[in-house]
């Protein structure tokens, strides 16, 4: 077995036995989806507008070097400035070299799973800047050294008493001699720490949720109001963005954002949406950045392009997949050991970081297709992470154990009669044995089954024998 | 070697098209779709429109008070803050409505970009959308972005005549209004609030804790 497969195994396991993560994530589950039915019942144009979204995500991902174009235009039209990177590394080498270049030492953050993809913050420190995220979760998990395990809740992980302790330890050296340990308190804390930062940040970096071919703009979407503070204080904007983010125009807009928000959180309409245009001068105005700049990233994005996963480039990030899958809702999203966790991150990590490291993310999963239900942009998460599968096994790179009963499963089925002879006696067998009770207990070499859940008894017989019986007594 | 921005193009269009060149027919058809108004199905309401804003306004948490005249506007502050204890110390924004009032000696009302320590700040709406209960705000020099984000208590001052239906009407209004589409555009909907700690709603994260809107039927 390959050390990444070991590793994952561990990582279950100790999620698993982890009682904090097991009552953070118990707290957590629910509620997201509640929210969101709730908000889709409200909404009887919900499944309108999501096929209208697939739509347009359709149409630009088959124009999507032609859209590219557009936007570059209009963003040097509005005075900002474009740049390009292939890879991750290329990436956070541009982002570095502006945030250099400018002399600057503080950075603020607001959320961007494309700078955590690209792992921006290791790069800006290495250089002796300060970065400091912004986003509530995002500061969370940067005081305790971890990366986000959701893709929009990103300490969804950390229990109140977990965050109590980790501001008492940071910020106590601040001058807060007080451990706060109620919701309100802790948020009131991060609040008044934050503040500082954003004023004295010489440089404000964001994600996007969508960049607009029509006006060039960037749109972020927060609940919190950290992203604009991020965006409109410091003297410098840098946005960075997967290529895939561009849409047509500002109609085009209000679709996702109709079905972004109640598909994240259960809401309308997030509590802000900004769009950014461009740095001050062009608009003659006093305030804003002095520079804007838009980093588009592709990092294995256009490779994805006309293939079998190019629908996976729909995505929104709006984390339903997540708040719905039951496997992520038991391990969390450290687990995966990857920045996308879930659905849409066993689909995409493999793809951008290389089956090889990766062979367990699309097998864990137990193909009950509720995210491809829920998926705003009908992303078929399960065909996408079955090929994965059948991609793996081609190339020899999963465990040697389960292709060997995988081919020995193949041959039986591919030849009925003898199937049937090599089952029957199994099942006689488990028939014998649970007879009584109605339930098998344990079975051996079958622990990981019967450890925490009954094995039904079967019939005596096969379906198959069985109907060939009747279908005898029906003739005659 | 290409640089980046060449050889990111070339990969598109070899996954794209083969890696042909596209034809000025394509690329103008994509520049008509960037441009053309396309409305997709919108949400529809047979509720009055201002009546469905304060509704959706109250229902993420906001408050109303609906007035008739600028005139009333001091009033109506003094109302909210006295409830709220506040005092008489706030920083205005400008606008149509706002630019109007004057304000008694006893008020301190600065007219200037708001900081950190700012409790109060009474702002002025550029239009709201009756869709989700949403206050839109264009910051240019004379209504900063600080006034948004940064006071505890934000008031708004709204013309109810500016609330449209939804989005698709506020995009055509910036549109005709503004030959350059503005720097900024903010579209804030209730209160600043998380959900990081414990997944539960707690108000005023990092911009106000509380909005309230005077509506105002000029
Ligand atoms: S795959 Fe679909 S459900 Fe999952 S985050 Fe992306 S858009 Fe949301």
């Amino acid at each position: 077995m390959n050390t990444a497969s070991t590793e994952f195994r561990k990582r279950v396991r100790m999620a698993l036995a982890d009682d904090e993560l097991q009552h953070a994530m118990g707290r957590a589950k629910g509620g997201f989806v509640l929210n969101r039915q709730k908000a889709i019942a409200e909404f009887p144009e919900f499944h309108q507008m999501t096929d209208a979204a697939r739509d347009i995500k359709d149409h630009v991902l088959m124009n999507l070097d032609l859209y590219l174009e557009i936007y570059e235009k209009k963003v040097l039209e509005n005075g900002g400035q474009v740049h390009w990177a292939r890879t991750a590394e290329e990436a956070s080498t541009i982002v570095e070299g502006l945030c250099r270049r400018s002399g600057a030492r503080k950075i603020t953050k607001g959320k961007s799973m494309v700078s955590e993809e690209i792992n921006l913050n290791e790069k800006l420190e290495k250089s002796g800047m300060q970065v400091i995220e912004t986003d509530l979760g995002e500061y969370i998990v940067q005081l305790a050294s971890e990366k986000p395990s959701h893709i929009i809740a990103p300490a969804v992980h950390k229990t109140r008493n977990q965050i109590s302790k980790l501001f008492y330890k940071h910020h106590k050296p601040m001058g807060y001699a007080d451990k706060v340990s109620e919701r309100k308190e802790i948020v009131q804390q991060a609040r008044s720490v934050l503040r500082n930062h954003f004023v004295e940040s010489d440089i404000g970096i964001t994600g996007a949720n969508f960049l607009i071919a029509e006006t060039g703009s960037s749109v972020i979407v927060t609940n919190e109001g950290n992203g604009d503070l991020t965006s409109v204080l410091p003297r410098m904007q840098i946005v960075v963005a997967g290529i895939e983010k561009v849409i047509p125009s500002l109609e085009d807009l209000s679709v996702f954002l109709r079905v972004l928000a109640r598909s994240a959180t259960g809401q309308e309409i997030s509590a802000y949406t900004s769009l950014y245009s461009g740095p001050r001068a062009n608009h003659a105005d006093e305030e804003g950045p002095e520079q804007y700049h838009v980093v588009l990233v592709d990092n294995g994005r256009s490779s994805m392009l006309g293939s079998e996963y190019q629908s996976m480039l729909r995505c929104i990030r709006c984390g339903a997949c997540l708040n719905h899958c039951t496997v992520y809702n038991v391990i969390g999203g450290h687990a995966y050991g990857s920045i996308y966790p879930g659905p849409m991150g066993s689909v995409l990590t493999p793809l951008i970081d290389g089956h090889e490291n990766n062979t367990d993310l699309a097998n864990a999963c137990t193909l009950n297709g509720l995210c491809r239900t829920i998926c705003p942009v009908h992303i078929p998460l399960p065909d996408l992470l079955r090929n994965h599968r059948t991609q793996q096994q081609r190339r020899k790179l999963t465990p040697f154990t389960g292709r060997f009963f995988f081919a020995i499963w193949v041959y039986l089925v591919r030849r009925p009669h003898f199937y049937q002879i090599v089952l029957a006696l199994p099942i006689w067998v488990l028939n014998r044995v649970g007879r009584k009770s109605g339930v098998i207990k344990r079975i051996p070499l079958a622990n990981g089954w019967t450890n925490s859940r009954d094995f039904p008894c079967p019939s005596a017989q096969t379906f198959q024998r069985q109907w060939r019986a009747e279908m005898r007594k029906f003739n005659a | 070697m290409l640089d980046a921005r060449s050889s990111l193009f070339a990969a598109l269009r070899v996954a794209l098209t083969g890696g042909e060149q596209r034809s000025a027919l394509a690329r103008s058809a994509i520049e008509d779709r960037v441009h053309t108004t396309r409305l997709s199905a919108r949400p529809g309401t047979n509720m009055d429109l201002v009546d469905q804003y304060c509704n959706k306004h109250i229902a993420v948490h906001g408050t109303v008070n609906r007035i008739a005249g600028f005139h009333n506007v001091v009033a109506a502050t003094e109302e909210y803050c006295s409830q709220q204890q506040l005092g008489k110390d706030l920083v205005v924004g400008s606008g149509a409505i706002l630019d109007k009032v004057m304000w008694p000696p006893e008020w301190s009302a600065n007219k200037r970009p708001a900081n950190v320590s700012d409790k109060i700040v009474l702002s002025e709406a550029y239009a709201g959308i009756s869709e989700t209960g949403t206050m839109v705000f264009i910051p240019k020099s004379r209504s900063p972005a600080s006034q948004i984000f940064l006071g505890t208590h934000h008031i708004v001052v709204l013309d109810s005549s500016l609330i449209v239906a939804c989005q698709e009407d506020l995009w055509r209004i910036i549109r005709t209004d503004h030959e350059v589409f503005p720097r900024a555009v903010n579209l804030v909907t209730g209160p600043s609030k998380t959900g990081d700690v414990e997944q539960t709603i707690e108000y005023g994260a990092h911009g106000p804790e509380r909005v309230h809107l005077i509506l105002v039927d000029v």
